[in-house]
């Protein structure tokens, strides 16, 4: 049978191929590079890992002595005051919710928010799940590839892919395909503003903002060719946002995008995983690389500081929800996750690293005494006394493939909002 | 002994220093690859655990053997070039571990295609082409090079690549239509 092949079709199917940002594995090619020699291979420079590894496990436990040796001592774990509050999290099923608003207890499955289309756990699959400040809305991104696209089945999917806005007071969906004129267009990066009015996100490499209730886009500025994860954030008044462009500069940008301000630029470093601080004053992120590290600034591009212990090998780094405190992923192979107060002090890790687990970026809840966690094997809740506990498992598909829940997000529950 | 990099610093003069010995430098250009490489791994080999130590041994490959590079503005075509005999590597460790007569039936590759839709042709016929096909649809349509940048980074004539995407495009419509 003569088929036709469009570019689209390729991209999508290449673009599921493709692994997520492997953050741990590029700390492990640092370490190792650290460690190896740059001569010609001997029997130990052909078998670097076993050698190596035996090396940064001994350098990583006379590190840790060391940081102890030199003063950082755990704080005491802030009284765990929560805010009623559900877990969502996407899982190849649809996007699940739990009701978390007593997480000393069980967690209750809620309800599948977005349930899998044709009963099946096979899609659609959802991304950058994120939720508006007051709980109501929650927006995703789904994509999907199909083969031949010819089966009623692999047709409903194929029109659900796109930018999507939940109205949980109504049960209402919103579908958005701003600029897409193929059956399936990527939409990256998508986030919802605080005040729930607007969407942003990458495509074609640009970064852009949707008006939901006008559904007009504004083009806001150029994209990095591999979107990164959080490469844009909005403001907590919704009223701007932060973004990287070409890995190393850090912009501010307000929400038309008439009035775009570079805070920082980080030369020849990348510059990756911006977060606004509670107050919405301040932007930290970090700086890879051997001089790099946490940093924070003003979004005027004053009052620049470097936090943490951990340098350019920090990522994901947010603030509680009080900014007290601050919470980061170490990109190592023995790294795991840290909390620190916001001043850099007190640093200690939350969570070690466990061989293989492959961390994903830890998001504080609501009240700001719990963080939850992705890794390989399952959804996981730790509190700030470092009990951890899985909370959803990891699914098996029919073809053996495993699907870890991915992309948790805390839904504030307010008087609007809320979980039946 | 190193040196912290002056801003902006290019590519080619952190290979530079890199080849001289400077971790910094070097640390910093796997900085600047890591996720390029890592992700046309992982859409060439289908899986993110083959991923992770094709790109792991890429990056060490070229650490150890950057002395040996001339010409440093042509790191990226060395760079593409060792990632895919890696992977050819890979995919043949591959065929033969699942022609090894165990007389039980092999578990599944995890293929995230075949998983997540249940409806992967096109997915099956990309696992038919070899390394080069795989890697120049990867470069061309998941990282949006055109054919200037895409011969660059093979280190290849702009025609030459020209030629190379369209059989690989045929051989991946070939391989599809086998499929159906």
């Amino acid at each position: 049978m003569k088929r036709n092949i469009s570019n689209e079709e390729i991209a999508t199917m290449l673009r599921h191929r493709a692994g997520d940002r492997d953050d741990q594995a590029l700390g492990e090619v640092l370490r190792l590079v650290g460690t190896t020699p740059q001569e010609k291979p001997t029997w130990a420079a052909r078998r670097p890992p076993i050698r190596a590894l035996i090396l940064v496990t001994l350098l990583a436990i006379a590190g840790i002595g060391g940081a102890v040796l030199l003063g950082f001592r755990p704080k005491p774990p802030p009284d765990a005051t929560l805010l009623p509050a559900s877990l969502s999290y996407s899982d190849g099923c649809g996007v699940m919710r739990l009701d978390a608003s007593d997480l000393s207890g069980p967690l209750r499955p809620v309800d599948a928010m977005v349930p899998p289309l044709n009963g099946g756990c096979s899609w659609p699959i959802a991304y950058d799940l994120s939720w508006s400040g007051d709980g109501r809305f929650l927006a995703y991104s789904s994509s999907f590839f199909c083969g031949g696209c010819g089966s009623p089945r692999a047709q409903q999917a194929v029109r659900h892919s796109g930018m999507w806005v939940v109205d949980t007071d109504t049960g209402h969906r919103f579908q958005f395909r701003p600029g897409c004129e193929t059956p399936v267009c990527i939409y990256e990066s998508v986030v919802i503003s605080p005040d729930g009015g607007s969407l942003a996100f990458v495509y074609a490499s640009r970064y852009w903002v949707l008006d939901i209730a006008a559904n007009r886009t504004v083009e806001l500025a150029e994209a990095p060719r591999v979107p990164v994860a959080a490469a844009i954030v909005w403001s907590p008044d919704s009223a701007r946002l932060a973004l990287v462009q070409n890995d190393t500069t850090l912009s501010v940008i307000s929400a038309d995008g008439t009035a775009k301000t570079t805070v920082f630029d980080a030369g020849v470093d990348r510059l990756r995983d911006p977060a606004w601080s509670p107050d919405g004053q301040r932007i930290i992120f970090v700086v890879t690389g051997s001089s790099g590290g946490i940093r924070t600034i003003r979004y005027d591009g004053s009052g620049l500081s470097r936090i943490g212990p951990v340098g350019g090998l920090a990522a994901y780094p947010t603030w509680s929800p009080d900014g007290q405190s601050v919470a980061f992923l170490e990109r190592a192979p023995d790294g795991g996750i840290w909390v620190m107060s916001s001043d850099g002090s007190h640093a200690r890790e939350l969570y070690p690293h466990r061989a293989g687990a492959s961390l994903s970026a830890p998001v504080w809840a609501p009240g700001g005494g719990y963080l939850a966690f992705a890794r390989r094997d399952g959804l996981y809740l730790i509190s700030l006394d470092g009990t951890s506990r899985r909370l959803a498992p990891q699914l098996q598909f029919s073809g053996g493939f495993p699907w870890n829940p991915r992309t948790p997000a805390w839904q504030p529950l307010s008087a609007s909002g809320g979980a039946e | 002994m190193s040196h912290v990099a002056a801003a902006g610093e290019s590519l080619e003069s952190l290979v530079i220093r890199a080849r001289k010995g400077d971790r910094d430098a070097f640390a910093s250009v796997v900085e600047r690859r890591f996720g390029a490489v890592f992700r046309t791994a992982t859409a060439m080999l289908g899986n993110d655990a083959d991923a992770r130590d094709v790109v792991q041994d890429v990056f060490l490959k070229a650490w150890q053997h950057l002395p040996g590079l001339r010409d440093a503005a042509r790191f990226d075509a060395w760079l593409n070039q060792m990632l895919r005999n890696r992977c050819r590597d890979s995919l043949r460790q591959r065929r033969r571990a699942r022609e090894i007569p165990l007389g039980i039936e092999d578990p599944p590759a995890p293929d995230l295609i075949g998983g997540v839709a249940g409806t992967s042709d096109l997915n099956t016929a990309f696992e038919r082409l070899d390394a080069a096909q795989r890697q120049i649809l990867v470069m061309h349509h998941l990282h949006s090079l055109p054919l200037g940048d895409l011969a660059r980074q093979l280190g290849i004539p702009v025609g030459t690549a020209k030629w190379r995407l369209f059989m690989a495009r045929r051989a991946l419509v070939r391989a599809l239509e086998d499929a159906q």
